[in-house]
């Protein structure tokens, strides 16, 4: 039963953590409709912010908002310097070769980490306040845990308020539904999409100084698997702007969890790309699709 | 011209066709360095070709490989170069090579490596992955390649049909051996098992069931992560599941620290053994914190030893870099260098012969003990020394000696 117990608590707590990087993601691809390769780099950086603001400042506050920050500051830059650029010329004839600019993008971010941290990983003091609770039998589960769930729940809320209830939400959801016609309605779409960018970042930072709270580590090496569990999680789910990304995370976390500890660690992947291949044959645009790939 | 522009290539392909045609079976890519043996090494370099993740996630092994090899080199040169044989006088350059950590990267080194004709040997590569993919090229073409830090026995298996392959460190059977033989010593009889997937995780992992089972041992759970992974909850809910007395982890630095804080959050409360040489680390001391307590592990360096070389070691490698320890790959590719260094001095002279030469060396004391290869390439008398993590630092209590490819005798501390 304690067995039972804690593979679904982490299958909720992975989950939502995949949840939340297949948010930014997702929210970029149905924006914009690039596959920004370098979301989970650019989180992964403005985690390492987060700490060392949260440590210089003595606040843990500041070192979630440093976070959150950096990776809405980065997006936006890799945005209007790289992809709104690379997109033009893409249309131009290039089309096909979209994900390059976001790859090369990823390397530069992850060597700046490197630069960073060059051990690769780091200690990483909790940025979210709380002692460990106990759940049943004798495990405990981290402040951060409970954050986690916490963010599961209030960022899709607040993410979905955003997008439908505000001015600079629905731009977003014009220019992602029709592009073409949002110019033509003289809607500042390269603004709008740069917020989408900025949201995207914002929650990829928050879930970047959560994943690194709960573990209590940093590593160089989120960057590349926040893009991958975000990715398919995203594709699981179906490229909806909020549920999509969640159910995806959902499921990604729950197979993950059950396939470790009722199989094997070493059919994890297998089966999660088993599922991955079948909804794709079954369901090509997700469980919950809606969303369209432009270019990639 | 037209015509010119045919005769230039067709000219060049002739004249290479008539000196292929004019050499014979022997290595041509030593010639330049056995030309050398003639009028002696003054003034001369040996090159050697020096591998490792310089970039990645795995780049601080990498930049512990360059500072060991770096440290032996001058210290050769600031002697005068090499001290007899053919090539006295010759000083030790570098050329290197970055794998990322990455096998199919190491790979293409190694041809890249051996085409070039200035380099007389390698010395490198930090994990066993990028070694094992590394090895068997070099292996078919004879080449002097020394693996620092890497130590699987596949990397042996790969070129067991030539003998220009050597391990540098003790080689898992070693590690493995020493830390299981503590385990059984303390009376554990229901160890569990948590490793990393991988030449490096799963071959410590399978020496120490071997290691068990000779003593009608079973473990009572083996469990598996691979190195991106992070969350280790799953596996150790099934581990305290089986109820087990004793803890194996083979993983890396964070990755154990990692580990014992998700056993601590589960309530698994069982004495921890590290039987890949990990936890003498100050990046898993940091990250475990106190969890780190009563962990025992092994490591081929001994801090309370001694002797001039080891003090001169130590001294130089702090001057150099500033750390107070020198890091295990710093040593493996220092001692790497340094043997080369001796092959050439007892009387080596080009790549060809480096390989004979290897094998005949005996370095008495190199700063972590004596140094000799045995006849399959692994290091014969390497040491690995046994600790508990006590106060927040390693409390060494006893010494194990590689006597063979698979076998260890428990030896004084010194």
């Amino acid at each position: 039963m304690e067995l039972f117990l804690t593979v679904c608590v982490t299958s909720v707590t992975l989950g939502l953590l995949y949840a939340l990087f297949a948010t930014g993601l997702s929210l970029v691809l149905r924006t914009s409709g690039e596959l920004n390769l370098a979301h989970g780099d650019s989180l992964m950086l403005a985690t390492y912010v987060g700490l060392g603001t949260a440590s210089v400042a003595g606040s843990r506050a500041l070192g979630v908002m440093a976070a959150a920050a950096a990776a809405a500051a980065i997006g936006v830059v890799v945005y209007l310097a790289v992809y709104s650029p690379a997109a033009s010329r893409r249309r131009a004839g290039m089309a096909g070769l979209g994900f390059l600019p976001a790859l090369g993008v990823a390397l530069v971010v992850r060597n700046i980490a490197v630069w960073v941290d060059p051990e690769g990983s780091s200690p990483a003091p909790s940025l979210f306040a709380g002692d460990r609770v106990n759940l049943f039998a004798d495990y405990r589960l981290p402040a951060a845990g409970w954050w986690v769930l916490a963010a599961g729940i209030l960022v899709p809320l607040v993410l979905t308020l955003l997008l439908r209830r505000t001015v600079t939400g629905r731009r977003i959801r014009a220019v992602a539904d029709e592009p073409v016609l949002a110019r033509l309605a003289g809607l500042p779409v390269t603004r709008t999409l740069a917020a989408g960018y900025a949201l995207a970042g914002i929650v990829g930072g928050v879930a970047g100084a959560l994943f690194a709270s709960f573990f209590g580590q940093v590593f160089i090496s989120l960057g590349w698997q926040a893009t991958l569990k975000g990715f398919v999680a995203a594709v699981l789910g179906g490229l909806g702007w909020v549920r999509g990304a969640l159910l995806g995370g959902l499921a990604l976390g729950t197979v993950e969890s059950f396939v470790s500890g009722y199989l094997s660690t070493r059919f994890r992947d297998v089966a999660t790309f088993a599922l991955l291949i079948g909804v794709l044959l079954l369901a090509p645009r997700g469980v919950l699709g809606q969303g369209r790939l432009r270019t990639i | 011209m037209k015509r010119w522009r045919l005769a230039a290539p067709a000219l060049a392909l002739a004249l290479g066709l008539v000196a292929g045609a004019c050499g014979d079976d022997s290595d041509s890519a030593s010639d330049t360095t056995e030309t050398t043996a003639a009028t002696g090494g003054e003034g001369r370099t040996l090159t050697i070709a020096l591998g490792g993740p310089f970039s990645g996630a795995s780049k601080a092994t990498g930049d512990n490989i360059r500072n060991g090899a770096t440290l032996a080199a001058s210290e050769v040169n600031d002697a005068g170069g090499i001290t007899d044989g053919p090539l006295k006088g010759a000083r030790i350059v570098f050329k290197e090579f970055d794998d990322a950590g990455v096998p199919a990267n190491g790979a293409g080194n190694m041809r890249t490596i051996i085409d070039d004709d200035d380099v007389v040997a390698f010395v490198g590569s930090g994990i066993s992955d990028v070694s094992v993919a590394m090895a068997p090229t070099a292996s078919r073409e004879d080449f002097p390649f020394l693996s620092a830090y890497a130590s699987s026995p596949k990397i042996l298996e790969a070129a067991k049909d030539s003998k220009s392959v050597f391990v540098v460190p003790p080689t898992f059977p070693a590690y493995a051996f020493s830390v299981t033989d503590e385990l059984l010593r303390a009376g554990h009889t229901r160890p569990a098992i948590i490793n990393g997937t991988g030449t490096y995780g799963d071959g410590i992992a399978d020496l120490v069931v071997e290691r068990l089972n000779e003593k009608d041992i079973t473990p009572v759970a083996k469990e598996s992560f691979t190195f991106a992974d992070t969350d280790f909850r799953t596996q150790l809910a099934k581990i305290k599941d089986a109820d087990p007395d004793s803890l194996v982890v083979v993983g890396l630095a964070t990755i154990d620290a990692l580990i014992l804080t998700q056993a601590d959050e589960l309530g698994l409360d069982v004495p921890v053994f590290d039987p890949g040489g990990i936890t003498n680390n100050d990046t898993f001391l940091k990250a475990a914190g106190p969890l780190a307590e009563g962990v025992i592990g092994n490591t081929p360096t001994l801090a309370s030893r001694d002797t001039p070389a080891t003090k001169s070691l130590r001294d130089r490698y702090t001057a150099a870099t500033g750390q107070s320890v020198v890091p295990d790959p710093a040593v493996f590719s220092y001692e790497g260098v340094r043997a080369v260094a001796a092959a050439f001095a007892a009387g080596a002279t080009g790549r060809s012969d480096l390989p004979e030469f290897l094998h005949r060396i005996d370095i008495a004391d190199t700063g972590v003990g004596a140094l000799r290869f045995g006849e399959d390439g692994s290091r014969i008398g390497g040491r690995l020394y046994v600790f508990k993590i006590t106060g927040g630092k390693p409390e060494f209590f006893r010494g194990y000696e590689q006597t063979g490819p698979r076998a260890v005798k428990e030896v004084p501390l010194a």
